[in-house]
């Protein structure tokens, strides 16, 4: 949801999460992507050009790119237009990998403002997104002039956002990141330190910047302490150890190789290798029929059919609501320099939702979806036997947001259904090829059907039909 | 970068000087809390090397009583 303003005769739509920095803002306007940066950020923006900081940092594709539009109006502020980021991601949908890359990279970020005089004035977990296959720095607002020998004024919201949703998935369970969805602005520490396993604690790094800190916290959460904080200091060798020190604490977290409900769900699927090559064979030939630019390949698993030859010009969601999943496929793409593809964790049943205040800060993930072609691989028994979605609101779901559908139909007798119906009633006499067509066929056409060989299963291509006006 | 030197160089012409303000609540323990972190952080590295060098010292006299033999 954005908020509409109306100027020159165009609509220019304010980023409703764009509202804290009195430095500037967010909005959008005919599908571009701008910044206002009011009188009071200027002096900022100026250094971060004129100290070669901007241009370093963009130049090694760590902060996205601006450029000027419109005059420069002092009194007023200005205006940039901003490289358009194709889909917005946040902390409580990333893998494990993608987090830590995240971290690592606001830490490089912040040491680099360092050389150059300037610092990070704030350490979000939101600024960092996914950008043609590497992590960007979208917001140019966050470097300000590094005040000599005080201490990071972010060092408090990089502990909340990074470090402890890291160490809680590293130490406690991977999926600990959603914690993120329910705290705005990070994990409190002293959360953090009840959930954490006690051995933690023996861990230096982790007993400074996690259990003496929340016990610091503690102390001065209800004191008055204005003149301790003024003249408070940090001298700039301190800054850069304590930053190394997170660096380390960082890099050291490592999740656990534990075999999860479906990480390992290719080795062992009931399809058999012709089987198997056969879907491949159909997906391809669907996908050269319809030339997708934006696709969402959900239940992608380890996105071994987002990896298609003839995705590999479009650009991809790929979501699974199996965080160990999610994180093999992003290692994977990160180690084949394979950049259209940002997998997220999400579970298509309960997808996440629009928070913060008034509910507008962060989208709700289908907000966000608009896409050419949904890939909905062994997907459709997960939703209507697992999760008792009726067939019809499947179709329903999947029509709004997708101009082309590529689905696959599994049906009762194949034995991946069997093991869903094995511990349950089965109540889904509903659940037939038949059915399953005539209900996406209230919003879909079916252009193309084929059966795989060596299974009991079809696949779909579908276009949304156009509605009467 | 040319439309930025443009720009910055437009923005310096003017003479912009305005007062920037800080959003962010540091927390006033987290704060507070650097210059003792920074210390701690001191002593870790202080004792690590320490260590290392204990292990380097011993490391050696192993050796040597190995060649010895």
């Amino acid at each position: 949801m954005t908020r509409s303003m109306k100027s020159c005769g165009t609509t220019t739509n304010r980023e409703p999460g764009s509202f804290r920095d009195p430095n500037g803002y967010v909005f959008y306007r005919e599908g571009e992507v701008f910044r206002y940066i009011s009188r009071s950020g200027l002096n900022d923006l100026n250094l971060l050009i004129s100290s070669g900081l901007y241009e370093n940092l963009v130049h090694a594709g760590k902060l996205i790119e601006f450029e000027k539009c419109g005059n420069a109006d002092i009194e007023n502020g200005i205006f940039v237009r901003a490289e358009k980021i194709e889909f917005i991601s946040y902390p409580y949908q990333w893998c494990f990998n993608l987090y830590k890359d995240a971290a690592l990279l606001t830490l490089d970020i912040m040491k680099a403002a360092l050389r150059y005089d300037m610092w990070l004035k704030d350490a979000s977990a939101y600024n960092i997104q996914h950008n043609n296959g590497r992590l960007v720095l979208i917001d140019i607002l966050s470097f300000e002039k590094y005040p000599e020998g005080k201490p990071w004024i972010a060092y408090r919201q990089f502990c909340q956002h990074f470090l402890v949703p890291l160490l809680l998935m590293a130490k406690v369970d991977i999926r600990m990141n959603n914690l993120m969805q329910l705290y705005l602005d990070g994990i409190p520490l002293d959360l953090a330190v009840k959930l954490l396993p006690f051995k933690t604690m023996f861990s230096p790094l982790y007993a400074i910047h996690i259990y003496l800190h929340a016990k610091y916290q503690k102390k001065y959460e209800k004191h008055t302490c204005g003149s301790k904080l003024r003249k408070s200091k940090l001298s700039r060798k301190g800054l850069e150890n304590m930053l190394n020190s997170l660096i380390s604490a960082v890099s050291v977290l490592k999740i656990k190789n534990v075999m999860t409900e479906w990480s390992d769900y290719y080795t062992s699927t009931n399809y058999s290798d012709i089987a198997f090559s056969e879907k491949k064979m159909i997906i391809s030939k669907f996908l050269d029929k319809i030339s997708p630019k934006r696709v969402c390949d959900m239940g992608a698993n380890n996105g071994e059919f987002s990896r298609l030859e003839e995705l590999q010009f479009t650009s991809i969601i790929a979501c699974d609501v199996d965080s160990m999943a999610v994180d093999k496929n992003y290692c994977h793409n990160r180690s084949k320099n394979i950049k259209n593809v940002l997998p997220l964790q999400l579970d298509i049943t309960n997808p996440s939702p629009a928070i913060g205040w008034m509910n507008e800060e962060r989208h709700s993930f289908l907000e966000q979806c608009e896409f050419d072609l949904i890939l909905a691989l062994a997907l459709i028994h997960h939703l209507v036997i697992a999760n008792n979605v009726p067939l019809k609101s499947c179709a329903s779901f999947f029509a709004p947001i997708t101009e082309y559908l590529i689905i696959e139909f599994i049906p009762k007798a194949d034995s991946q259904v069997q093991i869903l119906l094995k511990s349950r009633k089965d109540i889904f006499t509903d659940y037939t090829e038949s059915a399953f067509e005539s209900s996406f066929k209230e919003y879909f056409n079916i252009i193309n059907k084929r059966m795989i060989q060596n299974s009991t299963r079809s696949i779909y291509l579908m276009k949304k039909k156009k509605i009467r006006s | 970068m040319n439309f930025f030197t443009i720009f910055l160089l437009a923005i310096l012409c003017l003479g912009v000087s305005v007062k920037a303000y800080a959003y962010l609540d540091p927390g006033a323990g987290s704060y507070l809390f650097q210059a003792i972190a920074a210390v701690a952080i001191g002593a870790t590295v202080s004792i690590r090397l320490f260590w290392q060098h204990i292990k380097i010292f011993f490391r050696k006299i192993f050796r040597r009583s190995e060649i010895g033999h």
